[in-house]
C-alpha cells in the first residue's frame, strides 16, 4: 500500500517536471513565431515595390515559345541568307533601293534571333527589292 | 490588421509564383514537343528548374532553385557554338527574360543530355536588352 502511494507521488512529481519542460518549449516556439512575424513585417515595405514590378511584368502578355524554339534552330540560317541577299552594295546604282536595303540590313541586325520578324523582313525584301529567294 | 493582410498576401503570392513558374516550364516544354513533332526543330528541347549559380543572385531570386535549364536531347555533346546560339535566342527575347527574372530565376543554363559541359548566363544582365524593354 505504502509502495503504491509512493509510486503515485513520484509520478505526479515527474509529471509536473514534464509540464514545466513543455512550457519552455512553448516559450521558444512563441519567440520563434515573433521573430518570423517581425522579419515578415520588416520586409513588407520593400515587398510592396517588388510586388508592383512583378505584377507589371506578369501582365506584359503571353510568351511565344513556338517562335523562340523555331528561332533557336532556324534564325541563324535565315539571317545569313537575308543579310547576304539584302546587302546594300548589290543595289548600288539605284539610290532608292540602296536606302531600303540599308534600312532592312539595320533591322536584320536587330532581329537576328527572331524567326518571325526575319520572315516579315524577308517578305518586305521580296516586295520592295524584288529579291528571289531559293526557298 | 494591415500587416496580417500583408503576410497573407505574401503567402498567397509565393504559391502563385510557384504555379506561374511551373506553368512557364510546361508551356516551354509543350511548344518544344510540338516543334519537334512538326519538324520545325531538329532537336527536342526540355526546360527544367535547376539550382542555378549562387553568384548570379538578384532581388527576385528563389532561395533554392533559381536556375532555368534548357536541355537539348541531342544524344551527343552539343557544340559550344550551338549552345551559345540557343542561349542567345532565349536572351534576345526580352519578354521571356523579364518574366524569368520576376519568377525567381537568375541563371540560364543550356546543355545537352550527354556530356558534362554547358553554358550559363546571368539573367539579370539581359533583362533590358531588346526593343521597348523597361528596367525591372
Amino acid at each position: 500500500m505504502y509502495n503504491t502511494l509512493q509510486i503515485v507521488g513520484d509520478t505526479l512529481v515527474s509529471g509536473e517536471q514534464a509540464s514545466h519542460a513543455l512550457n519552455w518549449w512553448m516559450l521558444i516556439a512563441i519567440v520563434e513565431l515573433l521573430i518570423i512575424i517581425a522579419l515578415l513585417l520588416s520586409k513588407s515595405k520593400s515587398n510592396n515595390k517588388k510586388r508592383i514590378l512583378k505584377k507589371r511584368v506578369k501582365m506584359e502578355g503571353d510568351i511565344d515559345f513556338g517562335n523562340i524554339i523555331d528561332s533557336s534552330f532556324n534564325a541563324a540560317k535565315l539571317y545569313k541568307d537575308l543579310i547576304t541577299q539584302c546587302h546594300p552594295d548589290r543595289f548600288e546604282p539605284d539610290k532608292e533601293k540602296v536606302a531600303i536595303a540599308n534600312d532592312i540590313s539595320l533591322r536584320l541586325g536587330k532581329y537576328k534571333n527572331d524567326v518571325k520578324m526575319l520572315n516579315e523582313i524577308k517578305q518586305e525584301a521580296i516586295e520592295k527589292l524584288n529579291i528571289n529567294f531559293k526557298n | 490588421m494591415v500587416s496580417i493582410t500583408n503576410i497573407w498576401t505574401s503567402i498567397v503570392e509565393w504559391f502563385q509564383d510557384k504555379v506561374d513558374r511551373r506553368r512557364l516550364i510546361i508551356g516551354f516544354n509543350q511548344s518544344a514537343k510540338e516543334a519537334f513533332i512538326n519538324g520545325t526543330a531538329p532537336v527536342m528541347l526540355e526546360a527544367r528548374v535547376s539550382k542555378g549559380n549562387k553568384n548570379y543572385k538578384h532581388q527576385f531570386s528563389d532561395i533554392f532553385n533559381s536556375g532555368f535549364r534548357i536541355k537539348a536531347m541531342t544524344g551527343y555533346q552539343l557544340s559550344k557554338k550551338d549552345t551559345i546560339l540557343i542561349g542567345e535566342v532565349i536572351l534576345s527575347n526580352t519578354l521571356l527574360v523579364r518574366r524569368l527574372v520576376v519568377l525567381g530565376f537568375d541563371t540560364l543554363e543550356v546543355c545537352s543530355d550527354v556530356g558534362t559541359h554547358g553554358c550559363q548566363w546571368k539573367l539579370d544582365e539581359f533583362k533590358v536588352i531588346g526593343q521597348g524593354g523597361q528596367n525591372v
